[in-house]
């Protein structure tokens, strides 16, 4: 494999100060404020439309933030550490007529590689990810889930400290989505920073380290995905019944419920209603078992923006 | 700038291996080349009579009073062998480099419309006149000369300087003066001509000239400007709407500022087009070489041509860019393709107007007028002299120009690259375009 990026000491890979966006009139991003702590994988999480890829943009320096401050690898702007960040956009964007090879080579010159060195970087990349065979091929040429592993190698081909995903598991069946997760991790594991953006829970809760929940532009949770989870523990609780269960969900201290095996997962509108809501089962059905459970990344998820939204 | 070296590096490549690539080398080369291989005979006919190129010199000779290019003459000759006399002065004419000349004798037709079968012999391309020598031509008898229906004045006046010439020796030897003295007398004057232009104009300036040549650089730089504009400006513009529709944009914009990627598809552009340039001139010079026309290519003028064509391009290549950035299918793109088109492509439209008015209101406005400067005043240079004062305002106003425009565009480039669906309209780029 190529040499490991040389990382620095730094304590935070990177810092949003209150970073607003708005686009005519209609906030995007709203006195976003963060710290990514080198390092670690961190997951912006969040429903469609949350902002999620406006920030990364402005991370990117793609976007200029309306109001804020934006310090990347130590820098006041992304612009002077381009070569240190490895960006792979929600939507891939590969030249579609050019060879797998050639775009590998130009993308890594751009982020700073000479040319030779691109180009053997490159070969090992493809032998990696299993494209060694397609690289005199077009790109148009590959299928979904090879164009995936080709954007992939392009965005850490020059082994940057920093790497930023915007939704890399999207439309990838279930092998390749494994895949992204063991080129993930090995990435944290060599040392690097993750900047994971997705709204796939089950990938997050695998990968994260911490993250931080964006809805309508805004903060809702930021954390380790611990603290995340206590602060959403009270509200978590789960129930073997008997008898018609269907009324659960309409109940007004619920706000989710999830059958699991022979288990109901029931989300709590607010972490001290668990005693109001076995008083409410008790008397409609027969409560065989009844205990407060550390609540899925996924539940923490849908509670938080349930509550926001409300 | 090396990012910008290697997206016009890429740029570069993409363009070269285009086909508008190709057919901007072969189109304007091919055209050239007919052009050379057809006209070159008149050219160097117009060098040789006078017509040459600005600042060449040449000696006349008596011989060369008799200058003409190859004609052929039928003569009827009742005139006591004043025919024969011609034959012998176009004959030394040949020997010293004169044109040919061939001279074929013929009775008068004999039927009821003789008139008409000499008509019908010039018609047929036998002969570019037939001349009839009368009996007493010594005395002042007129000649008389037929010509094919259209006037041709090279043939009437060979036959005119040649029947005057044998006329005048026939003359001379009725009055007993030896050869000698007569070869004295008869003999003209030598004579320098040399082309005078007015200091510092160039170098078409001052011909006053409308011949094939002259305008042979201002063809071939509309047509270079043409394809530039249509060909290889038409393929930045897809190959961008392509690169914001596979999302490549975003890729390259974190590892490149947008200034940095309009600059590098600008400069890609221009060098494809400069390459293009050079690939047609060479081949063009080469045959021009060929057919003995080299020196009849001005370097002024090719200086020129290259300096308001690499401007020229900046100028169309930065709107390109900055529209592209705005479209993201092809039919927003057409909708901006015509308006930009005529503004550049002005010049066409007015051709005629210009190159017979080249010193006219219009031609100087569109000469100044950044977009429609550089074929404008290639024109103008090909056929008058055009003052160095306009000259300068209009390369200094083109270049200001480039420099305003790049600038803009580029904002334009960095708001509009990545916006999808309805383009803005005019009024809205222009903001973009002055917001810093």
């Amino acid at each position: 494999m190529c040499k490991q990026a040389e990382l620095g000491a730094l304590m935070d890979a990177l810092v949003l100060e209150s970073v607003t966006k708005a686009f005519d009139g209609v906030c995007a991003v709203e006195g976003l404020s963060a710290r990514v702590p080198a390092g670690c994988i961190y997951g912006l999480l969040g429903p469609n439309g949350a902002g999620k890829t406006t920030a990364l943009r402005m991370i990117m320096s793609i976007f200029r933030p309306d109001e804020g401050r934006i310090e990347v690898l130590g820098q006041r702007s992304v612009r002077e550490a381009k070569d240190r960040v490895g960006y792979m956009p929600e939507e891939r964007g590969l030249y579609p007529h050019a060879k797998v090879l050639e775009v590998l080579v130009y993308m890594g010159s751009l982020k700073g590689m000479a040319k030779a060195e691109a180009r053997s970087c490159a070969a090992e990349w493809l032998e990696r990810v299993q494209l060694t065979e397609w690289a005199e091929r077009k790109v148009q040429d590959l299928s979904r889930g090879m164009q995936q592993r080709l954007q992939f190698v392009a965005t850490v081909l020059h082994e940057p400290e920093l790497v930023i995903l915007d939704e890399p598991f999207a439309g990838l069946d279930p092998v390749n989505q494994n895949t992204v997760i063991e080129f993930i991790l090995q990435l944290r594991a060599e040392g690097r920073t993750v900047l994971l953006s997705t709204h796939m829970m089950e990938q997050a809760e695998l990968l994260c380290d911490r993250i931080l929940l964006l809805n309508e532009g805004r903060k809702v949770l930021d954390g380790t995905l611990d603290e995340v989870k206590r602060e959403e523990e009270a509200s978590a609780v789960a129930v073997v019944l008997e008898g018609e269960t269907d009324f659960i969900a309409d109940l007004p201290m619920v706000s989710d419920v999830t059958p699991s095996g022979k288990e109901l997962h029931i989300t709590l509108v607010q972490t001290d209603q668990e005693q109001e809501l076995l008083k409410e089962l008790i008397g409609r059905v027969r409560v065989r078992s009844f205990r407060v459970r550390t609540p899925t990344l996924r539940e923490v998820f849908v509670n938080a923006v349930s509550q926001q939204n409300a | 700038m090396r990012r910008t070296f290697l997206v016009a590096q890429r740029e570069f490549a993409v363009h070269a291996r285009s086909r508008f690539f190709l057919l901007g080398v072969l189109i304007p080369t091919v055209l050239m080349v007919i052009g050379i291989l057809v006209l070159g005979d008149d050219v160097n006919e117009a060098r040789r009579s006078g017509g040459a190129p600005q600042g060449e010199s040449r000696r006349t000779r008596p011989a060369d009073v008799l200058s003409w290019k190859h004609v052929k003459l039928i003569v009827t000759d009742y005139g006591d062998g004043l025919g024969r006399e011609m034959s012998q002065i176009a004959q030394r004419a040949a020997v010293h480099g004169g044109p040919g000349l061939t001279l074929t004798f013929a009775s008068m037709p004999t039927g009821d419309e003789p008139k008409q079968e000499i008509e019908q012999t010039l018609q047929d391309g036998m002969a570019d006149g037939w001349l009839v020598i009368p009996v007493n031509v010594l005395e002042g008898v007129p000649a008389t000369f037929y010509s094919a229906g259209s006037f041709d004045s090279s043939a009437q006046n060979a036959a005119f300087a040649l029947l005057n010439r044998a006329v005048l020796n026939a003359r001379l030897r009725e009055s007993g003066l030896p050869a000698d003295e007569s070869s004295r007398l008869t003999k003209g004057a030598d004579m320098t001509c040399v082309a005078v232009e007015p200091e510092g104009t160039g170098g078409a300036a001052g011909r006053g000239q409308f011949n094939a040549m002259v305008m042979g650089y201002a063809w071939f730089f509309m047509f270079f400007m043409f394809m530039g504009i249509f060909g290889l400006g038409q393929h930045m513009l897809t190959g961008l709407i392509e690169e914001k529709n596979s999302r490549v944009i975003e890729v390259l914009l974190s590892a490149v500022s947008p200034q940095e990627l309009m600059a590098g598809k600008v400069l890609g552009l221009a060098a494809a087009g400069l390459t293009a340039l050079a690939a047609c001139g060479a081949i063009v010079a080469a045959v021009a070489h060929m057919r003995g026309l080299i020196e009849s290519i001005d370097v002024s003028i090719v200086v020129l041509f290259v300096v308001y064509y690499v401007l020229g391009f900046l100028l169309a290549s930065s709107i390109f860019a900055a529209v592209g950035s705005v479209c993201s299918q092809l039919k927003d793109m057409q909708g901006f393709m015509l308006p930009i088109s005529l503004l550049f492509l002005a010049p066409v439209i007015a051709w005629w107007h210009l190159a017979s008015n080249p010193d006219g209101l219009l031609a100087v406005l569109l000469s100044l007028f950044p977009p429609t400067a550089p074929m404008a005043m290639v024109l103008r240079v090909s056929v008058a002299h055009v003052p160095a004062m306009q000259m300068g305002l209009s390369l200094a106003l083109l270049a200001l120009a480039d420099v305003a425009v790049l600038k803009g565009a580029g904002r334009i480039f960095r708001t509009g690259i990545l916006m999808y669906g309805k383009p803005p309209r005019l009024r809205e780029m222009l903001r973009w375009a002055r917001s810093d």
